[in-house]
Parts: C-alpha cells; structure tokens; sequence
C-alpha cells in the first residue's frame, strides 16, 4: 500500500484526503488518491450522477511565462496559437491553457494512466530551459503555486453559481474556454474540458488556500449530493466513454 | 454590480477589478520644479465628465485604461494600455 | 379528522393554494388552530375566527388581514424565534407556535390601546417634538416608549442557520408571473433567449389565480392554466415561484431572495411585470379587522378557500370592486351594498349585479365603521365634492368591508434601476420616464389593464428583448401602449376625512390624514421632507398604500398638482431582506503552508496574519511569555527553525531585470554579484517606505526578491503597473505560493544543515553572510539565503511549496539530536528587535520616509532614478520632523509598555512607541519609537505613559540592542 509520506512531495490536501479515507497509489515522484472510499461511487455514478469532485494536485503540470512563450511553446513541439482563456487539447490528451499572449500552463492528463509521462515531459522541459537563450519565456512552478481540482456533472455549473459570478453553463460557456476570475473569493483558473458528454471543469487556485477552497466546493456541493472522487473514478469514466465511442464508430 | 470590460478577459463584475487611479502624465522627475512634482503627487484635477483611468483585473494581475464619464458612471469603453499609449503619442509617464 | 368550518369554502373553484386533504395544526398564541398545507397564517386563522393579527404600531388598534400579500406591517407576527414573520405570506408547517406582536397584555385586550383616547399627545413627528424638553428627558422616555412601538422580539439564544447566496444568469429576466409576466417570458423563451421568470407567490398566475380579468372565472382560470402549461414546455425558460426579487441595480444586476437564500442574477434585459398595488379608501376607522383590500379578499377565497365574512359592503370606484362582488356571491356572501364612489357606474359586472338586484349606492362613499375588535357596521354617505361627503350617514351591518378605490402601479424596481417616476393625471397613476437600457415594463406596472392589450404589449415586449439580447437586428423598439382603460381604475381623490378621526393613510405606521396635513402646516411641504418628518411610508409597506395618498393630501394642502408635488425615490429592498441573507455563507480565504500540519502536531498555538495562519509559539496557553522565551533562547544558544512560508516571493527575470529592480527599490543592483543577496527598500512615488526584503541574485538575468507577507500583492501591482509604461524586457512573477522556505537559525545551524546530503558548499568560507546558492538539500530543490532577521548565523531554506512538509521533516529529523527546536511568531519578533530591525508597516506608517526610519544608508546617491527618489531628495531637503530610535525602559515598578503608548515629555505628546518586547537575552524592555529629531541623541531620557496611566522611565539606546558589531549572524 502506498504511504504519501515515503514522497517528499506532497499535495496540500494529503491530510484532508487521508480523513476521507484515500487509498493512495504512486505518480511517480508523489501520491495521488486513487480512490476515496468515503464516497463510495461508482463509475457508473460518475458519468451520470450530478456531481463528483476530485483533487488532482498531485499531477503533473508546469507554466511558463513571457513574452516569447507562444512561439517557445511551439517550438518544444506544443500545439497552442495565441488566443487568450483558450484551452489547447495536446494530442496525447493533456491540455495547454493559454492564460495571456504571454502565459501558458500546461497541464497533464489525468484520464490516462500516461500522467507520469506528461511528468517526464514538464522536468525535460524544464531542465532543458535557459535563461540565456532568448527566448523570453520563464517557467513557473505551477505544480507547487496552484492546487488542480476537478468537478463534473450536469449539476456543475449551478453548483460554480454559487461560488463564482461567471455563467458556466454549458450553452454559455463553452468546451476548452477558460475565466480566469474570483472564486469563493479567491483568483482561480477554471477550464471547462468535457470527459464525453459530461460537463468537466478544472479548477486551479492558490495552493495555500487549498483546503479553504476545497471546503468552499464541498459546501457548494452538499446540496447537489456531490461526491468525492479518485483518479481511478476519473479514469475510468474516461475509459468508458472512449470504449463507447469506438462501439459507436465501428 | 457594474460590469467592467476587461481587454483581456471580456465582461466581468467590477468586483473583480482594482481601481488604479486617473491616468496623468508624469513629469520628468529629473527637471520637474517642486511645484510640479507636488501638484503630480498630491493635486487633482477633478474633471466633471470623461476622463481616462487605471484598472487592475485582480485575478490575472492585467492594467488596463477605461474612459467613464464620472457624472453619469457610464463606462464608455476600455483598452489595453498600448492602444491608449498609441492613441496619446506615448505619454503617460 | 374532519376539517369542516363554516368559514371554508369546498370545491375546486376555492383554495388553489390550500389541500384540504392535508390537514395541519398550530398554534397562536398559545391557542390550538387547524389548517391546511398550503394555508398561510393568516388565512387559517382566519377561517379560524382569529381576524385580529395584531396590534398597530402607535394605537395600538387591532389589525387583521389588509392585502393578503405581505405588504403591510399589520400582518407581522413571531415564529419561533423568528421575528416580523408576514402571517399573509407565510406558509404553514404542522406544529409551528405563532406569537402575536406589539401588545401588552393580551392580543384581544392590550393595554396599551387606551393610547388612541391620548392620541393628541402622540402627535406627527413627537420624536422630534417632544420627550426632548426639559434636557435629558428623552433618557427617561425613551426606554417605555420603544417598548411600545417595538416590532418583534430578537431571540439571543436563536439557532444559528445556514443562509448563503448564488449567482443566476439569464438573457432575459422577467420579474412576476402574472397574466404579463407569463406572456412576456413565454414570447422571449419562444424568440429562443435564455428565459428567467421569477414570481413571488408559490404558484404562477398573479391575478389570474383569484381574478376575472378575462371576464368569468373559468375563462380566466383556463388561461392561466394554458400559460403555465406552455411556460413550462418551454425548455429555454427557468421558472422560479416563492422567489421575490428586492432590487434592481446598474447593468441588469438584480437581487432576489428565495428561502434562506439571496439570489444576485445578471441579465441582458429586465421586463418588469410586477403588476400593482391595491389602495385604500381613507375614512374614519378604516382599519378595523374585516376591512380589506379587494385583492385580499378574493386571495382569501380563491387562493386559500376561507370565506372573508358573511355579509359585505363593498366600496369601489372601479370593475374590480365589481368583479369581487360577483365571488363574494358565489361564495355564498351576502351583499349589504356596493357603494360606488362614481356616480355613474358602468361595465359589464356591475350590471350583472344590477340584474342579481345587489344594492348599488352611486355617488357613494364609507365614512365610518364600528365594531368591537372586527368591524360590525359601516356608514355610507353621499359624495359631496372632493375628498367631501354627506353628514347624513346610513349604517349597514356587516363583517366584510372591501375596498377597491384604484391601483398604484409596481414602480419600486424600474425606479431603483434609474428610472424617474412621475404622475399622470390622465389615469391619476404614476408611471416612468428615462428608463434606463435593458429595462422594460410591462402590464399594470406600465399602465396597461386591458387584458387584451395586456396580453399583446407583453408579447412584444418579450419578443423584443429576445431579438435585442441574442445581437439580432431590432428596426424599431415596440411603440409605447396607451390603454384608454387605465383611466377607469384609479380615483383621483379616494379620501374623506373628518375631525379629530382615525382615518389611516398609512397602516404601518399609524399615520392619520391630520397628520400628512399637520406635516405640511409645521412647515414641511416638500414630498421628500414630508416622507421623513411624518414617516409616511417608511414602514414595511414602503410607500405601496400610502404614497400616492400621501401625494394627494399634500398637494391638495399645498395647492399643487401632484406631478409638481412629485413623489419620494424608492430604494432597495422592495421585500424585507434579513441580515442573514445579506451576510450569507461569508468567504473568507485562509491560507496555510505547506508545513501547516506539523506545527498543529507539535502544538503550535496559531494566529493570523493577513490571510495566513502563523505559529505564534508552541506549547499550552497556560505560560505564553514562558514558551517565547524560551524558543528565544533556543536561537540565540542552539538552534531554531521557523516556517517563513508566508514571505512574499518575486521571480524577476529576463535581460532588464537588473535594471528593472534598480528602478523599483532604493538601492543599487546592477552590480550585484550571482550568489549574493542584497537588502531591498521600496518607496512610493511620495516617498513612503511601501516594503522591505531582500533581492538574491541568481543568474545575471533573474532575481528573486522577497517581499514582506502583507505587501507582496502590492508589490507586484506596483511592479505590473510601472513595467506597463517602461516596457523593460523583464517578466515579473508572484511566486510566494510556489515556494515554501524555513529560517534556520542559531550557531548550530550550519551543523545541523551539514548533516543532510547537498550538493551546496555550506562552509563559512563558500558561503559566507549575505550568499545565495541553489542546489538541493536531502533530494529537494532549493533556493538558500544566509540572511540573518534574528541576528544569528542562519538559513533561509526556500523550495517548492510541494516539498515543504519535507524539507520540514527532515531538518527535524537530522536536528532533533542536537536540540533543533521550532520557534514562532512571537519569539521571531523579540529575536529581530533584539537586532533593531524593523517591521514595515509596524515600525513605519502613512508617512513614514527612509530618512525617518534610519534607512538613509539603503538610498543610492548616484542613480538617476528610482521610484521615489524625487520626493524624497526633497524631503532630505526639508528635514525631519520625527526620528525611529532605539530605547530601553530604565528602572523597574511599572508596567512594560506596549506597541502604540505615547511618549510624554513635559506634559506633551511628543512620539509613540511602534514596537517594544521584554528582551529574555538583554532582561530589559526594549523597543522601537518614533521621537522629535531632538530627541534622538543616543542617551536622552524621556517618559513613556503606560497602562493605567503610570508613567515608565527609558532612555534612548544605540541599536542593534544585541550583538551590535553583528558578528553573530556572519559566524
């Protein structure tokens, strides 16, 4: 069994998480939550139930910053143009969310088990990186800054209206755009990227007031009957919408 | 709630945004008399109509200039500060 | 159990709202009542023989049913511990205690109504007349007569409910789901925008529920049916009942309250169907239980099956009086008499009644009632003239008074919006002017009646709105409607007085025609001093049933029309809104570092700091000043660890960046080696110290600055804001999320720090004072400064706030052995003061320049610029006016001073202490002031006024008060 503290990184929720009864598994150099038990959802819930909610924090995800970065981003390969509040679907599924002419974030995909892969890209990435090669780009730690949670169903959007001033639903906001704006008072970075036909945000906020955020959604949630979920939930939903579709394509 | 056009990030409520102050030119430091480096500082103009101000959108940290017509609080549009810089030869600093 | 009483009325044509299948139970007062699910209070006690609700604000007369809507404070009763519950609107729960308001004794026979027979004392605008004479009366008056006129009872001991707020959107909102609303919200949705029609009532329909505006019941019954069935198919419109919307604000922005719950919803466009409000007839005694608004009678009937009495008059100058009349019948009502204040009646219903042989008195007026707690008789007499009726009066016996004498229209939310409100004297109503964009309205709200043209103008106004919200081209707005029936439904004058009579214009606040006259003949003839000095419509009502009688009675003083008299501005909330609802679920963001849990683990007591949580120190509540000290000791001896988490952090990078941080602080950086850190002080344009830190640099094009915990925000403001017009090649970021960093400090320190494996050189020598290095400790990345805030040989640890807990972890780990202890807040403020640093924002204010603050050092002379520089060379030209210095409290017996107490020399206030601590190191109180340039001669002695008033003897000290040649910190 997994003990998150054999890692020494550790996402900001462990603790909250641990209480709900996480049982963890290895995501390369940390613990994700592959499950929360307490929830006791099924997969079958999660596609069609009104709300889940899950920490992905442990994932893997980078920024950069700077004048250059679209084109540096281009560069290293990244598919991205410069329109601002846009999300960018890589071919391998994970995202690049353009904040700014000048900003980027990208982040891993969660609903495939090749999250240790995005990983490996981020760190070559940023290794590779140098300040003299004038590029005007500057990576940002963006895995440490911002905690990445991730809320989903037909009850999102009228959950998010009571924690957020931005009309989030689905004929109003739509699919792969971004709001960058205040949340349960707090500056937050919410993309909508659908898993299948189920209304998906990804939110990311301020990783210090993780727990604060965390507490302000759960509270938004309870009416809904939100539920807690793990990444293997996530990733299995994924997985059943795409068996679905290749069904449906053959 | 008003709602305040963000250049970068479209209609937002005007919570969401820092008021930063009327745009004015600053004098050169370095031959400005003290007279008009206190007037720059300390003395407003106060102008009845439309005048031209700094906004902040909190959440992405993003200045911008917006023109409102303090009488009637309409906001009659907004800008990135490179349009406004354009539009004014360069000068505001 | 059989629920039958005389006062109910069965079959499906009564009591949409009540199911008197489901029976419940309450009680008033104490007294068991049945009702239904779907009664409200007021309705069961009603069909209970309970016609009393309550007693009045001033008179403390009896009041019963007026509106049947809440619109009235006459209908407040307590729930529980819920206080000013509307009894008319509030739906019933089985085994709910209801309390009566305002009476002493009991409801039927309070005391304090003999207050009507001194009623002369009580005149309009006492609280400003009397009770103020003779001096310091008021002391004596004020506590009995607040007792009196109270509203209500707070419960201290209330349960505290969860109340909380939400954002709705929608391109269209339609405010009430009357015969308009419906129409106009059916019309947008089906024009295909995103439809939001809010009604207040549990169920759709307005007027429609319990009126005839379609002629018989069952035609108006089936169209209501017909609306709602198609409001309802339509999925592009949202339909909320039991929601009532208080206010409309800039930019389609309105407020709306559902339950425990205050909506904030955003539109493109507001059509407010909001409809209007019944007026009454003012005559003597025209409050007593049983007289009431037409509307309020017909809700009673339709909406909740209770008959309102058994005998009627029915007072009215318009078709709904009429209208009324032919359901009281139907109900199995008698009629005494309709009187009908125009000579001429007219229309299809009162010929109806004509031909039922109802009694008609044309040309008629009430001018009187009588009865004992419910009204027993009415007198009606001939209309002599305006507002004038006959002395000779013929009295009817009754229990049912019903009034309906003309209508105001719903303008309280276009008139929040901006809209102007002025009097048309064609349909003696009010109406808009100057609208502003986005709004509309529409039904009896604009002026329209017709059910016809209700209907069409609703439609076009919906329609309208949805082409305008979804961008489509609109030629032309739809033209205004006029309605020639609107003439028809409002009296121009509906008042007669008499004498010394009770003739109440304002049902909240007790208010008498002789007072509205009163208020004009003391002086006060403008509409707005009128409303203030009388407190004609400052009750709950809010003007709905007063206001335009008000208007009339001052205008017809003043010898004014009523559109030069004008009328008052309605103000937000048109529905009481509780404090809960305002306050809602409160966000308050707390931020914790990645270390959080580990000082909770070791006992940590925690405070705030800003939006963080910070150790204060660790170890029980019992002995704080025990603990602090020693954790003080453990730095100063061994070795100590604090969470620095919470340090602002800026990533500068790029070829500018140089340049750029030589711009914004005060010293210079250009030529700043790699490796080493420098101290940072920021100033405004003004010259104000904004900030302190420290600017490390890490490569000759990145420097990573710290910034104090409250300032950062700030810091990168002003940094974004000036970058934007230099246009340096530089990018600033805020990183203090992304870091978390621990100081270490202690002469242990570097052993401590040693014993974990690096790839940095921490000897004395590759890392002396001032150093920076990046590398990684114990396989976590990290940024390492030797910077020493407490005076000690020391590092501050910054990594990536993921690793935090970790780098925690294993610096304990390896330190634990050799005494590492961690150290909070509070020992880290004795440790820097001990050094004579300062804290900006505590040590400084406002105000504060370098100079004042010693700081004069940190101030580049050769620079060209930076930001402040030009005010403060000014400022060193003018000198100081005050000084921060260093002192020490001399001789012992009094109380150590505290932050803020003032320094006194010869009587005078001459400076304050900004900080101060008792030294465990130095066994003195030390601590920072700011005194008169005179003052600041290290030696000079100087008094310190402390707690209870005693005086403490300090004297002026050289700082650093420990280790003053700082040969600790550079070991």
């Amino acid at each position: 069994m997994t003990n998150p503290l054999t890692y020494l990184r550790r996402a900001p929720l462990r603790r909250t998480l641990e209480g709900a009864g996480a049982i963890w598994s290895c995501l390369g150099d940390t613990a994700v939550a592959a499950s929360v038990p307490a929830s006791g959802l099924a997969t079958g819930a999660v596609a069609t139930g009104g709300l889940f909610l899950g920490d992905l924090s442990a994932l893997p995800r980078l920024g950069f910053k700077g004048r250059g970065t679209i084109a540096a981003m281009k560069a290293r390969g990244v598919t991205v143009e410069a329109e601002p509040n846009t999300a960018f679907i890589q071919p391998n599924g994970s995202m690049c969310l353009v904040l700014a002419p000048g900003e980027v974030i990208l982040l891993g995909d969660p609903l495939v088990a090749n999250a240790q892969g995005d990983a490996a890209t981020y760190d070559k990435m940023l290794e590779s990186w140098k300040l003299d090669d004038e590029e005007r780009t500057y990576p940002l730690l963006r895995r440490d800054s911002h905690a990445w949670f991730v809320l989903g169903g037909a009850r999102a959007p009228a959950m998010l209206a009571k924690i957020s001033a931005i009309d989030f639903r689905p004929h109003k906001f739509e699919n792969h755009s971004i709001a960058q704006t205040s949340v349960a008072k707090m500056s937050a970075i919410v993309t909508r990227s659908d898993i299948g036909v189920t209304n998906t945000f990804h939110l990311l906020a301020d990783s210090a007031a993780a727990l604060y955020f965390w507490t302000s959604l759960m509270d938004a949630a309870h009416e809904f009957g939100g539920q807690i979920v793990g990444l293997t939930a996530l990733q299995e939903l994924s997985l059943h919408v795409k068996t679905r579709r290749s069904q449906i394509e053959t | 709630m008003k709602i305040l056009k963000c250049p970068l990030n479209g209609p937002r409520n005007i919570a969401e945004f820092v008021w930063g102050g009327e745009v004015k030119p600053m004098p050169d430091p370095a031959t400005a008399t003290d007279a008009e480096w206190t007037s720059y500082l300390f003395l407003e103009d106060n102008t009845a109509g439309e005048i031209h101000e700094w906004w902040l959108h909190a959440p992405t940290n993003y200045w911008f200039i917006a023109r409102r017509n303090n009488i009637s609080d309409e906001i009659l549009e907004t800008m990135t500060a490179d349009t406004y810089f354009e539009r004014t030869g360069g000068k505001t600093s | 159990m059989s629920a039958h009483n005389d006062r109910r009325l069965d079959g499906p044509a009564w009591g949409l709202l009540a199911d008197h299948t489901k029976p419940l139970t309450f009680t008033f007062d104490g007294k068991l009542f049945n009702g239904f699910a779907g009664d409200t209070i007021a309705s069961a006690l009603y069909a209970g023989g309970q016609t009393i609700l309550s007693r009045s604000f001033k008179y403390h007369r009896p009041r019963g049913v007026l509106t049947m809507a809440g619109h009235e404070a006459n209908c407040f009763v307590q729930v529980a511990e819920e206080p000013n519950v509307r009894a008319d609107r509030y739906t019933l729960s089985n085994g709910i205690a209801v309390l009566s308001l305002n009476h002493f004794g009991s409801l039927k026979y309070d005391l304090f109504s003999v207050i009507g027979a001194f009623s002369r004392f009580l005149p309009v605008g006492f609280y400003y007349k009397t009770f103020y004479r003779p001096r310091g009366a008021w002391k004596y008056f004020e506590k009995p007569i607040r007792y009196m006129a109270g509203i209500g009872k707070l419960e201290p001991d209330a349960q505290h409910k969860y109340y909380d707020k939400s954002y709705l959107f929608a391109d269209v909102l339609v405010v009430g789901g009357g015969p308009a609303g419906l129409q106009a919200a059916i019309a947008s949705a089906e024009c295909g925008a995103d439809t939001l029609l809010i009604d207040e009532w549990p169920a759709l329909g307005g007027s429609l529920l319990y009126g005839r505006s379609l002629g018989s019941r069952a035609d108006t019954d089936k169209t209501r049916l017909e609306l709602i069935a198609k409001a309802r198919a339509l999925p592009n419109l949202t339909i909320m009942t039991d929601t009532a919307v208080t206010g409309l604000f800039s930019d389609n922005w309105a407020s709306a309250i559902s339950c425990q719950r205050l909506y904030k919803i955003r539109s493109k466009h507001t059509i407010i169907a909001s409809g209007a409000f019944d007026q009454p007839l003012v005559f003597s005694n025209n409050d007593r239980p049983g007289i009431m608004f037409a509307d309020a009678a017909q809700r009673l009937m339709r909406l909740y099956g209770v008959k309102p009495g058994t005998r009627a008059v029915i007072a009215t100058s318009n078709r709904f009086g009429y209208e009324t009349a032919l359901d009281l019948l139907d109900a199995g009502i008698e009629i005494a008499a309709i009187a009908d204040l125009n000579a001429t009646p007219s229309g299809s219903a009162f010929e109806a009644l004509k031909a039922r042989g109802v009694r008609i008195m044309a040309g008629c007026t009430l001018a009187d009632s009588k009865g004992n707690r419910h009204v027993e008789s009415v007198a009606v007499a001939k209309i002599t003239g305006e507002g004038t009726a006959s002395s000779v009066r013929d009295w009817l016996s009754c229990d049912l008074v019903v009034m309906s004498v003309g209508y105001t229209p719903a303008l309280n939310l276009a008139s929040h919006a901006g809209a102007k409100v002025v009097y048309d004297p064609a349909i003696s109503m009010h109406r808009t002017e100057n609208m502003p964009q986005g709004i509309v309205l529409t039904g009896s709200a604009a002026g329209i009646w017709n059910s016809d043209t209700v209907s069409s103008a609703a439609k076009a106004a919906g329609a309208d709105a949805a082409t305008r919200v979804q961008g489509l081209s609109v030629d032309t707005s739809p033209a205004p409607v006029t309605d020639p029936e609107a003439a028809a439904i409002t009296h121009p004058y509906p008042i007669f007085t008499g004498k010394g009579t009770k003739d109440f214009v304002d049902f909240d606040e007790d208010l008498k025609t002789r007072d509205i006259i009163n208020t004009v003949k003391d002086g006060y003839d403008d509409i707005q001093l009128v409303k203030r000095y009388s407190t004609a419509g400052l009750g709950s009502s809010q003007g709905r049933h007063t206001n335009l009688n008000t208007i009339r009675i001052v205008a017809k003083q003043t010898g004014k029309t009523l559109a030069q008299v004008g009328t008052t501005t309605f103000r937000p909330p048109l529905v009481a809104e509780k404090f809960a609802h305002m306050a809602g679920r409160a966000f308050e963001p707390v931020r914790l570092t990645s270390m959080h849990g580990r000082h909770i683990e070791l006992g940590a007591q925690m405070m705030t700091a800003g939006q963080w949580m910070r150790p204060a120190y660790y170890g029980t509540k019992t002995d704080p000043a025990r603990a602090i000290a020693a954790e003080v000791r453990t730095v100063r001896e061994g070795a100590g660890i604090i969470d620095v988490s919470t340090l602002g952090g800026l990533d500068i990078r790029g070829p500018d960046a140089a340049a750029f941080i030589d711009r914004m602080y005060t010293w210079a950086y250009e030529k700043q080696p790699i490796g080493r850190a420098r101290y940072t002080l920021m100033t405004d344009m003004s010259g104000v110290v904004m900030d302190d830190g420290v600017a490390c640099r890490l490569h000759e094009r990145h420097y990573y600055v710290t910034a104090t915990t409250s300032a950062v925000d700030q810091v990168y403001r002003a940094m974004t804001w000036f970058n934007v017009h230099w246009k340096m090649d530089v990018d600033v970021a805020n990183v203090t999320a992304a870091y978390s960093a621990v100081n270490l400090a202690g002469p242990m320190a570097r052993d401590i720090v040693q014993k974990l494996k690096t790839d940095i050189d921490f000897s004395k020598e590759a890392f002396p004072y001032m150093g920076v290095r990046v590398g990684h400790l114990a396989g976590i990345p990290v940024r390492v400064l030797r910077v020493g805030f407490v005076g000690e040989a020391g590092y501050e640890i910054h990594c990536p706030s993921g690793f935090g807990e970790a780098l925690w972890d294993k610096l304990m780990e390896v330190g634990k052995p050799m005494g590492l202890k961690p150290f909070g807040v509070e020992a880290q403020r004795i440790l820097r003061l001990e050094k004579g640093h300062i804290i900006v924002g505590q040590d400084t204010d406002g105000l504060t320049h370098p100079a004042e603050a010693g700081m004069e050092w940190a101030l580049a002379k050769k620079k060209s610029f930076y930001v402040g520089k030009r005010s403060i060379e000014m400022q060193m030209t003018k000198g100081m006016t005050r000084k921060l210095v260093g002192f020490a409290v001399v001789g012992s017996g009094v109380p150590t001073p505290k932050d803020c107490h003032l320094i006194i020399r010869d009587g005078e206030i001459t400076g304050r202490i900004t900080s101060v601590v008792q030294s465990p190191t130095l066994g003195k109180a030390i601590g920072l002031a700011f005194v008169p340039p005179g003052m600041s001669e290290v030696g000079t002695k100087f008094q310190i006024r402390v707690d209870g008033g005693l005086m403490a003897d300090a004297e002026v000290v050289a700082t650093p008060f420990y280790d003053p040649d700082n040969k600790r910190q550079e070991l």
